[in-house]
């Protein structure tokens, strides 16, 4: 964890986040483009399956290694909070991510 | 000043006052850069210019009193209901809330003064100066009257062509510029000048507000400003970006406009969130509930607040998977904002509550803005969203958020800290009196809108059938309105009247905990006669010894014995003292720069582009100036910063304001960018061919891959000009040859590139292709054409000894600038170049 102790750990806080924003903005763009480039539609539900699984992967990494920190932070409270925020950040963002594609699973892309 | 005065406390105190003083008279008002003085600017401006955009909207309420009400005429109504929006959002919310974060930031964090004062003060010249372009217009009889949105086309050349358009895309976007000074500066405040001891555990919440609302206009108004400079060449050069039968697109306004419009009522509210999070403890007298939760809230609602904009365009005709997603994530923001409601109602529902006039404005906060809130939710399901759009409905949704969201607690935030800047306690009476008057107006105003919107009245039209049935309902609103703005004004007397008739406050009258309460009453201008060291989020009640020690000028900065201005500099995360940090004083440079630039921009909507062109040139020559004689350049490489403790100034430490000023300059520049080459693929995503026939050349020529070696030349240049910095060259001449080579490049391959684009391309009015291309060309040269200037600069300095492998602040920050302006080059190269052959 020697990073951590360095200033990147703020980017750290914006690291679940940050995930979810650029998962909304790529399955958005997707959409853009399968609509805009008369693309099959099975392009557009596999793209946006894949790429989902992608960031729940990566922000539930991020997530797990944030508990790990909590666990080993001991009496560096400061680096327990931050780690403790990442942790809740994860969880927040996986909702965030699970809603924001539902309709992916009910609407035809380009209707 | 001599050993013998540094040591006796009391000239000591002389000291730091003479120090941190305005200079006197006129002279003084116009070079002041003190953060208490340019904030109280901001504040009061902001307040004014309310009061003018609160006018506007009495003629409005009473243009629709009757259906057949002939106050307004139907072109002065639009224009009313133009500059009333463009009032609140750009000229009032936004201030105002940087004015209260400007005042209070450094006086909570335990720091003497901003980051970069010069810079604040810039900030509120263009802010005065861009709202007086805008209201000029009136003047001109040329007030714009597009809404406050400024939808194409109906704000281009050919349905507006007055100058009423000019006013406001040349108006607003000067204004901004204090917005985005302001993020940089108060980003860089919250990292870096909190109190030895307030870790980001410590931090108060009002800081965490504002650095996460900083971030939101560093990354937020890059769209709006980029799509008014589009919209300006469109209007001014006859550039196509909006025109569909020449490729452009009205819909890439909308996308850039509201990628802005909707952060923008989170950049508002968060800070009032971030107030709520600050007076609730106090008067529930106990720490606040779930500090971490609260934390949570905002990093997640100010993320969340970019994936909403679409739900200002599910009318527009975009396939409903996409409204979906926009729907789905518009539901999903309340997740955090329920988060917030909730812990505050924990804190004071497990605390004493007092109940005073600030928090009487924090219950009415609550009950108005979760109106609000629900009004929203009901708003982010598309179906309704399409039977009340355009609709009355919307614009008391859009109150409840804005007034109850941002208004409420800035009122409380005004009574809750009022005893600090003044030193004296407001009129309890008159403050209730007030609050119901604004309550009771609040909801006739608004209340009866939601009905006539879901009745259908249609908004921004001047009048509307009286078969519909509203006109009673109209007629409460008028009424109502008017009682809200008795009410407000009641506060503005009020406030006032404290000033000068107000009871003498004891000290920290409300028993607050955090630390701008351990400040003299009102405060002297550098805040803290030594920085204090904190171990908890409540300092005050933890150490009620505090306010007497910081007022000692013994501690940390507590000797002025080099009589300059000070901060101390400390580590982003744990707050351990790092540097000592030296401030620019007074200085008629940030009147002059706005002043040139209100120039500039003045002869640019009266159309003299030769005369605008040539402000460059003063223009240019003072910021020079100013980047020549910033903080204090032969300031030492260690310093003693108090208690025996050596630390180095900022120009020898890693973690320089400077240094993070350029990253979150890069940031802004980069979401700048990243809103040009947005536009660049929309516009494609649209076309039938692109380039379009008889466009673009194919695969690119020897001349671009020459640029583009130029571009990868300046790079390795400049690590040359880092490696021999690093490794403590003691020639000068191995620092200057290269950072003059990479210069030489950089320019060198604007010079070979934009020539050949140019040839290759057509002329920008032919299609949006040409004119996307112009203009992003245009962007990355002027990035390296900078560049290329700031290592000239660094160059002069490092040959006047001021910069040096101990000293090398100032290298970097230029080296740093030119990475950014070559890959940004490099990527614009790729999109023009590269994109047309591989798609």
């Amino acid at each position: 964890m020697s990073g951590l102790s360095r200033p990147r750990r703020l980017s750290w806080i914006a690291s679940p986040f940050l995930a979810w924003g650029l998962h909304f903005f790529v399955v958005y763009s997707l959409q853009g483009l399968v609509c805009g480039r008369g693309w099959s539609p099975a392009s557009a539900w596999w793209g946006m399956g894949a790429l989902t699984v992608a960031a729940f992967a990566t922000v539930a990494w991020i997530g797990l290694r944030a508990r790990r920190v909590v666990a080993a932070a001991g009496d560096d409270a400061g680096r327990r909070f931050t780690a403790r925020l990442v942790a809740m950040l994860c969880v927040l963002a996986l909702v965030a991510m699970g809603f924001t594609v539902l309709p992916a699973l009910l609407l035809h892309p380009c209707e | 000043m001599n050993a013998a005065a540094s040591d006796d406390p009391a000239r000591r105190l002389r000291a730091l006052e003479r120090i941190w003083a305005n200079a006197p008279g006129l002279r003084g008002q116009l070079t002041a850069v003190n953060h208490s003085t340019i904030a109280m600017r901001f504040i009061v401006t902001g307040l004014a210019f309310m009061l003018v955009g609160g006018l506007l909207s009495m003629f409005i309420r009473l243009q629709l009193a009757w259906s057949d009400a002939q106050v307004l005429d139907p072109e002065r109504y639009a224009q009313f209901v133009t500059l009333h929006g463009t009032t609140m959002m750009f000229l009032f919310a936004v201030p105002v809330m940087e004015g209260f974060a400007m005042y209070l930031l450094p006086k909570m964090l335990g720091a003497r003064d901003l980051p970069f004062p010069r810079l604040s003060a810039f900030g509120w010249w263009c802010y005065l100066f861009g709202g007086l372009f805008l209201y000029s217009s009136l003047l001109f009889d040329a007030a714009p009257d597009g809404g406050w949105f400024m939808y194409v086309p109906l704000t281009d050349a050919t349905f507006s062509p007055g100058k009423g358009p000019d006013f406001w895309l040349i108006g607003v976007t000067f204004a901004e510029i204090a917005a985005v000074t302001g993020a940089v500066d108060l980003i860089v405040a919250v990292l870096l000048t909190r109190a030895p001891g307030m870790d980001i555990r410590r931090m108060p919440l009002f800081a965490w507000a504002i650095l996460v609302t900083a971030f939101m206009i560093a990354l937020g108004f890059p769209p709006l400003i980029l799509a008014s400079l589009l919209l300006e060449l469109q209007r001014a050069f006859g550039f196509v970006f909006f025109d569909p039968a020449l490729g452009g697109d009205p819909l890439l306004w909308q996308h850039l406009f509201w990628l802005f419009g909707h952060p923008e009522v989170y950049i508002i509210f968060l800070p009032a969130a971030g107030v709520v999070s600050m007076v609730v403890p106090t008067f529930a007298r106990r720490p606040v509930a779930g500090y971490a939760w609260i934390v949570l809230a905002l990093v997640s609602t100010g993320f969340l607040s970019f994936g909403l904009w679409v739900h200002h365009m599910f009318a527009v005709g975009i396939p409903l998977l996409a409204l979906a997603f926009f729907s789905a994530a518009s539901m999903a923001v309340a997740i955090p904002m329920g988060i917030q409601v909730f812990a505050w109602i924990a804190t004071l529902w497990s605390g004493k509550p007092w109940l005073r006039v600030p928090m009487l404005y924090l219950f009415g906060f609550f009950f108005i803005f979760i109106l609000g809130g629900l009004t929203g939710v009901m708003l982010a399901f598309v179906p309704f969203d399409w039977q009340a759009h355009d609709t009355h409905f919307v614009v008391a949704h859009l109150h409840y958020v804005l007034i109850g969201g941002l208004m409420f607690p800035l009122f409380a935030g005004l009574y809750y800290w009022l005893p600090l800047a003044s030193g004296r306690m407001p009129s309890e009476r008159l403050g209730r009196t007030a609050f119901w008057l604004v309550v009771v107006g609040f909801h006739l105003t608004f209340v009866p809108m939601h009905l006539t919107g879901l009745l259908g009245m249609p908004r921004r039209v001047y009048t509307y059938s009286p078969l519909l049935g509203v006109e009673w309902l109209n007629l409460l609103s008028t009424a109502g309105g008017f009682v809200l703005a008795v009410g407000i004004v009641a506060i503005l007397f009020d406030v006032g009247l404290c000033f000068v008739h107000g009871r003498r406050a004891r000290a920290n009258p409300w028993r607050a905990g955090t630390l701008e309460w351990a400040v003299p009453m009102p405060p002297p201008n550098y805040n803290f006669a030594s920085v204090p060291e904190v171990d908890d989020a409540y300092p005050l009640w933890r150490d009620r010894g505090l306010a007497a020690r910081v007022a000692r000028s013994a501690g940390w900065l507590g000797d002025p014995a080099r009589g300059r201005r000070e901060l101390l500099g400390t580590g982003i995360v744990s707050a351990r003292p790092e540097q000592v940090v030296f401030l620019s004083s007074s200085s008629w440079l940030p009147l002059a720069c706005a002043g040139v630039v209100a120039l500039l921009l003045a002869c640019f909507i009266a159309g003299w582009y030769l005369a605008a062109a040539a402000c460059l040139a003063p223009l240019l020559a003072l910021l020079c100036r100013w980047a020549w004689t910033t903080g204090w350049p032969g300031a030492p490489r260690t310093v003693q910063a108090g208690d025996g403790v050596e630390l180095p100034s900022q120009y020898a430490c890693r973690n320089a304001p400077g240094w993070w000023a350029v990253v979150v300059a890069m940031l802004i520049l980069g979401s700048l960018f990243a809103s040009l080459v947005f536009a660049y693929f929309y516009l494609w995503l649209g076309s039938d061919g692109w380039p379009p026939r008889g466009m673009g050349e194919g695969s690119p020529g020897f001349g671009h891959w020459l640029a583009l070696a130029m571009l990868a030349l300046a790079w390795l240049c400049g690590a040359v000009g880092s490696a021999a910095l690093a490794g403590g060259a003691k020639r000068r001449r191995r620092m200057v040859v290269p950072a003059l080579l990479a210069s030489v490049a950089m320019i060198a391959s604007v010079g070979v590139e934009l020539p050949l684009l140019a040839v290759a391309s057509g002329a920008p009015q032919a299609h949006a292709y040409a004119s996307v291309v112009w203009t992003l060309a245009g962007f990355c040269a002027v990035h390296l054409l900078v560049a290329a200037l700031l290592c000239v600069h660094v160059c002069a300095r490092i040959g006047r000894r001021l910069v040096d492998a101990a000293r090398p602040l100032e290298w970097r920050v230029a080296h740093a600038f030119l990475r950014y302006a070559v890959v940004q080059a490099a990527i614009g190269w790729a999109v023009i170049h590269l994109f047309p052959v591989l798609q």
